[in-house]
């Protein structure tokens, strides 16, 4: 903990989904990536006790100065994999912040001055990998590219680091992907 | 990651729990006895890995109770050994704790605190055991306890906590909370420590001292000393002394004074824009973050905020917030429990003292703070 007085850079980015599709993991490489961007972050989840289901969340603050309050206030991005997840949040997304939801879980209403994204992550990884886990790698590679705050190159180092080549060349693929995704996203309009 | 041969300077992304068990290994620790509990469980199954590649002994134990007396009799035996839990644990553990506090054994106890009473919320954070630690097992006891606020105090403060254990000859308690346990923040797993180690081979009986800082020596088993060790009351060669007054005033006395006499040694605390504050947070913890961004806040605000964080609970910093008490008009303690701490903080600050609480199993946001401070000003 630090006395210094700089408001600097700071971004703080809320992922939500259910237990079991990777949100937590989401979040912690999320933290790695901006690290390796060479950001200070701050990474916490908040989850049930139960051993699987219920909703998961993963929170991430990245700064170029110290964090004193390391958790999410209000998210700057908030990604939702889980239509439970995303009607406990996105009501009260401030304007002018980004929300990205997967349409396989989620159907958005009215959120005004928010910019809510389609990213349909778990089509697209069921099409390319035969099952619905490597959404979340698809999405983080769409939040980079979308959002820029962290670099697609440091997602790729971070995902690179895996010991297990087939994981690695999958997830690899999907940042590819998320960034496909990322160029056709329609703005919610309803 | 580096590894126990190599500290290293370099930052790298890590748990807090996984930041305490590195720490234990670097102070020297090569013994765990523990049974997982959330949110602990992440500093025993670390502590399972590097014992084993480290020469050291890991046992999961069938409960608590039995967890922390495989310490004492592995602490008793020589080597540095501590265990890992959470509140329901912490309260299992605390009738053999007062025996390892009479019988001078030095051990750690990481006490990742989550939302009670009862099992309460097994995931969620709280900071309702901080009184527990000082006065959870019976009789009078002095322990220390020590309350990070980062996952980097995760490991400074564990190593600290062997070192002031081993120095003092008493249980020392790493009071974390679940929001600094499972936060992961970047770390350096440095060496710029000096560990300490009990004074194993000196001369003296092992349960009583004339020297100044009252800690006598420490053989271990197998040392070639006639060694007795009970829990009821002993004379200074272990000899059980039930009956005789003096003996057992003596030894209370004597084991108050090791933490007592020694504030200046154990109590760290830390400023932050006091210099010319008017009101002031005085926490701990997860609750130190908070209102070190409401002190923040507020100072851009043009209100004269400040911080005293403490990384010591007990011995209570008795010193720093009497100062504090006369420095500024009002302090406010927030806190993940009823007003624990603000009610300490009221016998020895003369300023008006404010209890800011919050027992929902989430962390103070910031924003709650500023609010309350202009409240307080008005």
């Amino acid at each position: 903990m630090s006395e210094q007085m700089t408001k600097s850079w700071r971004r703080q980015v809320r992922i939500g989904g259910e237990a079991g599709q990777g949100v937590i993991l989401a979040g912690v490489m999320l933290a790695e990536v901006a690290a390796e961007d060479g950001r200070e972050v701050a990474q916490s989840a908040r989850y049930g006790a139960a051993v699987r289901g219920g909703d998961a969340t993963a929170d991430v603050v990245m700064a170029d100065g110290p964090i004193d309050y390391p958790h999410v206030e209000e998210p700057d991005i908030l990604i939702t994999l889980s239509q439970p997840t995303y009607d406990q949040y996105a009501p009260k997304q401030k304007a002018g912040t980004v929300l990205l939801y997967d349409p396989f879980f989620v159907v958005p209403k009215k959120c005004e001055g928010v910019r809510q994204l389609a990213i349909p992550a778990t089509d697209a990884a069921i099409r390319e990998f035969g099952k619905g886990t490597g959404a979340n790698i698809v999405i983080l590679g769409a939040l980079a590219a979308l959002t820029g705050v962290v670099t697609t190159k440091s997602l790729q180092k971070v995902i690179g680091k895996n010991p297990k080549r087939r994981f690695r060349e999958n997830n690899l693929g999907a940042i590819d992907i998320g960034a496909h995704l990322a160029g056709q996203a329609k703005e919610a309009t309803s | 990651m580096p590894g126990l041969n190599e500290p290293s300077s370099r930052r790298v992304l890590m748990q807090g729990n996984i930041a305490a068990a590195e720490g234990a290994i670097r102070a020297g620790c090569r013994f765990f006895a523990g049974y997982p509990i959330t949110p602990s469980s992440e500093i025993m199954v670390q502590m399972a890995k590097l014992l084993g590649s480290n020469d050291g002994r890991f046992i999961q134990m069938e409960d608590e109770i039995a967890s922390i007396c495989a310490v004492i009799g592995a602490s008793g035996s020589g080597v540095k050994a501590m265990t890992a839990t959470s509140g329901p644990g912490f309260s299992l553990m605390q009738e053999a704790l007062g025996y390892g506090y009479f019988t001078e054994t030095p051990m750690v106890l990481v006490n990742v605190q989550r939302a009670g009473p009862g099992t309460g919320q097994a995931t969620h954070v709280g900071q309702g055991d901080v009184m527990q630690a000082r006065y959870g097992t019976h009789g009078d006891v002095f322990p220390i306890a020590l309350c990070p606020a980062s996952v980097q105090e995760m490991y400074d403060l564990t190593i600290r906590a062997f070192n002031l254990s081993e120095r003092f000859r008493v249980p020392t308690f790493v009071m974390a909370d679940e929001a600094v346990g499972h936060l992961r923040e970047p770390c350096a797993l440095h060496g710029g420590f000096e560990i300490e180690h009990r004074n194993r081979h000196g001369e003296g009986a092992p349960f009583g001292s004339d020297a100044p800082d009252g800690v006598p020596p420490m053989p271990a088993f197998g040392d070639g000393k006639k060694l007795m060790v009970t829990g009821s009351t002993h004379n200074p060669e272990g000899f059980r002394k039930v009956d005789d007054p003096e003996i057992h005033d003596a030894l209370v006395t004597r084991l108050m004074r090791k933490t007592e006499d020694h504030r200046g040694e154990i109590v760290e605390v830390e400023e932050f824009f006091l210099d010319d504050a008017e009101v002031a947070f005085f926490a701990y913890g997860i609750s130190a973050r908070t209102a070190l961004a409401a002190a923040r806040r507020l100072r851009k605000m043009g209100v004269r905020a400040g911080l005293l964080r403490t990384k010591t609970l007990w011995p209570f910093p008795e010193e720093a917030v009497a100062q504090l008490g006369r420095r500024v008009r009002a302090i406010v303690v927030p806190e993940l429990n009823k007003g624990m701490f603000a009610g300490v903080c009221r016998a020895h600050a003369a300023a008006e003292v404010h209890s800011v609480t919050q027992t929902n199993g989430k962390t103070i946001e910031p924003g709650r703070l500023v609010t309350f401070v202009q409240e307080v000003l008005k």
